[in-house]
């Protein structure tokens, strides 16, 4: 078992920028991002960094306690008010070590204004006991990775637990305390029976959670499942198919009490994602863990990928930072994807004020064109996606790259 | 100054792969005129294209020295020659500077059609020619099959005096070097003379400008000498002239029968013409000559297209490149074109289609252009119902239909030669272009020479792609142009959402546009990316719709799930779905890729 190797350190990219990213993490509190890189076995459609050696992970655990500590000191303990354990699968920490990595978050940053704290968890791997035990620790929102109720689909994706099983995860999440329950549902999986998503999705909400996440299967990065499909072994749904799914549960959700509020995301009023919003609002966040990636002010950085270098502290730290046009861009390239929209008035103000008024005039008189085409509405001060805009939303996010 | 007496100027005349520039390879080798160790395959093919495609499209020229079997040293200048039939002109080029050549035939495989063409060449031209059999050490060589095919389709070649060789061992290779000096003539000419030098090719050079290769007739041309090219009587002074060894090396002078460059910091690329003579200006010891050399037939292009910068921006840029490019390569000729659809590009001429093609990737890589090559087109004669006529390249221009009394179209003379086991589906597929057949000859047992007059429309589409695929590679084809000749041709137009494109018309028989229609449009659904909206493609005569097709719009083009990890990345693939869309032309608000005006080159008509 190899121990908490190298030293942990702010990445010396970063070191220059220190003050300044503290004077950004005291603005307005952070979101907090953990990755918990673990997994029981590789999804097929997965190209997340995740390993199933379980040998290595207290190593994780002790260096995660590490670099929050690290980062809280750096930024001066700065006010978080969401949190959100991702990975892989959060759920496969010990509770002891959950205890030990909340207890490092309370000392490093301040959780006084906390909102919301959301752990992923894979149906295959809950426990009541568990359950209780985070909900104890404080966190009190739960992502439950359902992804489809079909037993064969879901050997398909090579998910470790049937449909069966992701209800009574579900229904343990609501015994154990956590009253905020999402739900995911995956799109366009090979031999999937598109008109059973609908009941998939009835079913769902049936157990009365809060919030789904709709996911389109995505193969652009290397996986088995895109390798099997460009093997010609399995077929992938038309895009007719998919595109009439996503607009039937774009009609059904609503129905069922469940109102978009971004192009993958729906929930009752209130319950929409605290944390996964400020990704779309622009709002800061730190992530820390092994690929995870933050923003502070006009800084954006990624940490390695690649877990051994990550544990050693020897990887590379991907940094970016956005200019005056590429932030602005940023802005509804990313809000688009709430139904609110953006507000196109004020960022034409905010475009005035960055001297980049002829970017903002060259966006506009595009947007007017996708607007006849019936893919963006302008309401008042604001624009928007339409239902249709959103499944077609990447030609309308090309004006802003 | 050398002794023409110990000087040779020979060309290599073969089909592709048959072995030329190995053997060109060989030579220098043995000349010692490159170092072994210095050696890199086919040395002469120097331009990147032509190594990867394993042609030669330019001349170039070589000069190595050979100790003979006779003691005497003996200055060889070694021409070097395309293969290919679009490149018929510069094989003459290079002909008209040499004495002699040598007809490289592969003796597993046998005489091609392009072989003849050229051989030919070297015969109506007075060279001296004799022939190599290649690829000696391979056990399906049959030299006496193929010295008979050579005695039956050509005669007239010296076949008593030919080397068994292989260039790649090296066999015979030095047999080779002493037929030169045998049976090659000395170069003749007066060194007294006024100067009379053949431009046989001229290059570019960013460090030198203007490079001329020459071939002395008479008299003798010194550094610093002040020089008048007799075509447009333009004058200028010697900065320096030299041999390629193969490197550029520095001479003082070069006299009768020399090859080699000059290089006078020609300003105007207007003012050197391949071809022309260049003798000396009236100077206090030189007086020009009377009269220029004979030069060599100007060769007129036949196959012509549209190019287009694919963004509007590098028109400029593209008129540049064509200067120079045009300097290397005098057969390709552009003139401005106005595209509705595809903007401000040039009309251009080609000998041929891989000649287009060879154009648009110089273009696109020695000047780094994206460009957009329209379908290509031959010229008509279109005589009108008013008694006049005129010469249409591009169907756009064709006049309006109540005009027209009648369309003559260009028919070409092709010569095929193949293995008699494809001889049925080539004929097949010359019946399909409209051919008719004037001969089928058994040139031996198993090769056939099939000779058919194809209308040249016909062959401009993809034709030879074809011609290889069905032979499986085994047929060599040639053709030259024979006449014009009435035919019912009728203009085709293709209309996205209902806007026809100007620079998707072709001209097509009456008897094959429905076929040629629906096939055109279907290939077009192929290429046409979905749009946001339903675009419809259609093919129409006039008014009259013919065929049509929709592409329907696109419903789904989503980045489902966008966390903070996922903004890099997706922004970078957001980044690279607009550069694919910068590489199209937008026709209204449809987006058409460069492959869709080339299209009808893909269709199976």
């Amino acid at each position: 078992m190899t121990g908490a190797a190298g030293p942990v350190a702010i990445p010396p990219i970063l070191q220059p920028h220190v003050a300044a990213l503290r004077g950004a993490a005291h603005r307005e509190p952070l979101g907090l991002y953990l990755h918990v890189p673990f997994c029981k076995d590789r999804c097929t459609y997965c190209s997340f960094v995740t390993t199933r050696d379980v040998q290595l992970q207290s190593a994780v655990v002790a260096r995660l306690v590490a670099e929050i500590r690290v980062w809280g000191e750096a930024l001066g303990r700065p006010a978080v008010d969401t949190l959100y354990l991702g990975g892989g699968t959060p759920s496969l920490l010990r509770a002891e070590e959950l205890a030990a990595l909340t207890a490092a978050l309370r000392e490093a940053f301040d959780l006084g204004p906390l909102v919301e704290a959301t752990l992923e968890a894979n149906p295959g791997t809950v426990d009541l006991a568990w359950l209780e035990g985070a909900r104890a620790l404080g966190w009190d929102r739960v992502s439950v990775g359902t992804q489809t109720l079909d037993d064969e689909l879901l050997a398909r994706l090579g998910r470790i637990h049937g449909a069966a099983q992701a209800l009574d995860a579900l229904e343990l999440c609501r015994r154990a305390g956590f009253q905020r329950r999402s739900g995911d549902l995956m799109v366009g999986i090979p031999g999937q029976d598109l008109d059973r998503v609908l009941g998939d999705a009835r079913t769902l909400v049936g157990t009365g959670l809060e919030h789904l996440s709709i996911y389109l299967l995505d193969l652009d990065k290397a996986c088995p499942l895109k390798a099997e499909v460009e093997a010609g072994r399995l077929a992938l749904p038309s895009e007719d198919e998919v595109a009439d799914v996503f607009e039937a549960l774009q009609v059904e959700l609503p129905r069922l009490g469940l109102l978009p509020y971004e192009i993958s995301n729906y929930g009752r009023p209130g319950a929409e994602s605290r944390h996964n919003q400020r990704y779309w609002q622009l709002r800061p966040y730190l992530g820390l863990g092994v690929s995870a990636a933050s923003q502070l002010g006009t800084w954006r950085w990624t940490e390695t990928s690649v877990l051994p270098a990550w544990l050693e502290g020897r990887g590379e730290t991907e940094l970016t930072e956005l200019d005056a046009a590429e932030s602005l861009a940023e802005i509804p390239l990313l809000g688009l994807r709430m139904h609110a929209g953006v507000d196109w008035e004020g960022l034409r103000a905010e475009g005035r004020r960055r001297n980049l008024q002829p970017l903002v005039d060259s966006w506009d008189e595009q947007l007017r064109v996708f607007g006849a085409q019936g893919l963006v509405t302008f309401e008042g001060p604001r624009v928007r996606l339409t239902d249709r805009g959103r499944l077609l939303s990447n030609a309308v996010f090309q004006i802003f790259v | 100054m050398t002794d023409p007496q110990l000087i040779r100027n020979f060309s290599i005349v073969a089909h592709i792969d048959h072995g030329k520039s190995t053997l060109a390879d060989r030579l220098l080798e043995l000349t010692k005129t490159v170092a072994h160790r210095d050696m890199q395959a086919q040395i002469l093919d120097d331009m990147d294209l032509e190594r990867e495609r394993g042609i030669t499209i330019k001349a170039h020229a070589v000069t190595c020295m050979y100790t003979a079997q006779d003691g005497k040293t003996y200055t060889l200048n070694l021409i070097d020659t395309p293969g290919h039939v679009d490149f018929t002109y510069e094989v003459s080029r290079s002909l008209a500077a040499c004495e002699g050549a040598i007809l490289v035939v592969d003796s597993t495989q046998g005489v091609e059609a392009q072989t003849l063409a050229n051989t030919y060449l070297a015969l109506e031209n007075g060279l001296e020619v004799f022939p190599v059999l290649n690829k000696a050490d391979l056990p399906s060589s049959d030299p006496a099959r193929v010295l008979e095919q050579i005695d039956t389709v050509i005669g007239l070649v010296d076949t008593e005096h030919h080397v068994n060789i292989s260039a790649k061992t090296g066999l015979n290779c030095e047999q080779v070097l002493e037929h030169i000096v045998k049976y090659i003539p000395a170069p003749v000419g007066d060194a007294s003379a006024p100067l009379q030098a053949l431009i046989f090719d001229s290059y570019y050079d960013p460090y030198r400008g203007i490079v001329n290769l020459i071939r002395v007739m008479n008299g003798t041309v010194r550094q610093g000498d002040q020089i008048r090219f007799m075509s447009n009587l333009s004058e200028y002074r010697v900065d320096e002239i030299g041999v390629f060894d193969p490197k550029m090396s520095k001479r003082p002078e070069m006299s009768v029968g020399e090859v080699g460059y000059l290089v006078a910091s020609i300003k105007q690329l207007a003012d050197v013409k391949v071809g022309d003579t260049i003798t000396h200006a009236v100077t206090h010891n030189t007086k020009p000559a009377t009269e220029m050399l004979k030069g060599f037939k100007e060769v007129q292009p036949v196959v012509f297209a549209g190019i287009f910068p694919t963004s509007s921006d590098d028109f400029e840029n593209l008129r540049n490149a064509m200067e120079k490019l045009r300097l290397n390569d005098s057969s390709f000729t552009y003139e401005p074109e106005t595209s509705t659809a595809l903007g401000f590009g040039f009309r251009c001429g080609f000998l041929g289609l891989l000649h287009m093609e060879i154009v648009q990737e110089r273009l696109e890589r020695e000047f780094d252009l994206d460009l957009i090559t329209t379908a290509p087109s031959v010229r008509y004669h279109v005589f009108l119902t008013d008694g006049d006529s005129v010469e249409v390249d591009n169907p756009s221009k064709l006049p309006n239909l109540q005009r027209i009394a009648r369309i003559e179209e260009p028919i070409i003379e092709a010569t095929i030669l193949t293995r008699t086991d494809f001889v049925g589906g080539l004929i097949k597929l010359c019946e399909e272009r409209r051919g008719i057949q004037q001969k089928l000859e058994y040139v031996s047992s198993d090769r056939v020479m099939l000779v058919y007059e194809l209308p040249l429309n016909e062959v401009v589409m993809d034709f030879y792609d074809k011609l290889k695929s069905l032979s499986k590679g085994y047929a060599s084809f040639d053709y030259h142009m024979k006449h014009y000749v009435e035919s019912d041709l009728v203009k085709m137009d293709i209309l996205v959402n209902g806007e026809a494109v100007d620079a998707l018309s072709i001209l097509v028989h009456r008897a094959k546009s429905v076929t040629l229609g629906h096939a055109l449009c279907s290939k077009m659904k192929e290429v046409i990316p979905q749009q946001m909206f339903d675009v419809a493609i259609q093919a129409a005569i006039g008014a009259k719709i013919i065929a049509r097709t929709n592409v329907k719009a696109r419903r789904k083009d989503v980045t489902a799930k966008c966390y903070g990890g996922d903004i890099s990345r997706k922004k970078k693939l957001l980044n690279k779905q607009k550069e694919g869309k910068k590489r199209m032309k937008a026709i209204g608000s449809v987006e058409i890729p460069q492959e869709a005006f080339l299209a009808i080159l893909k269709v199976d008509s």
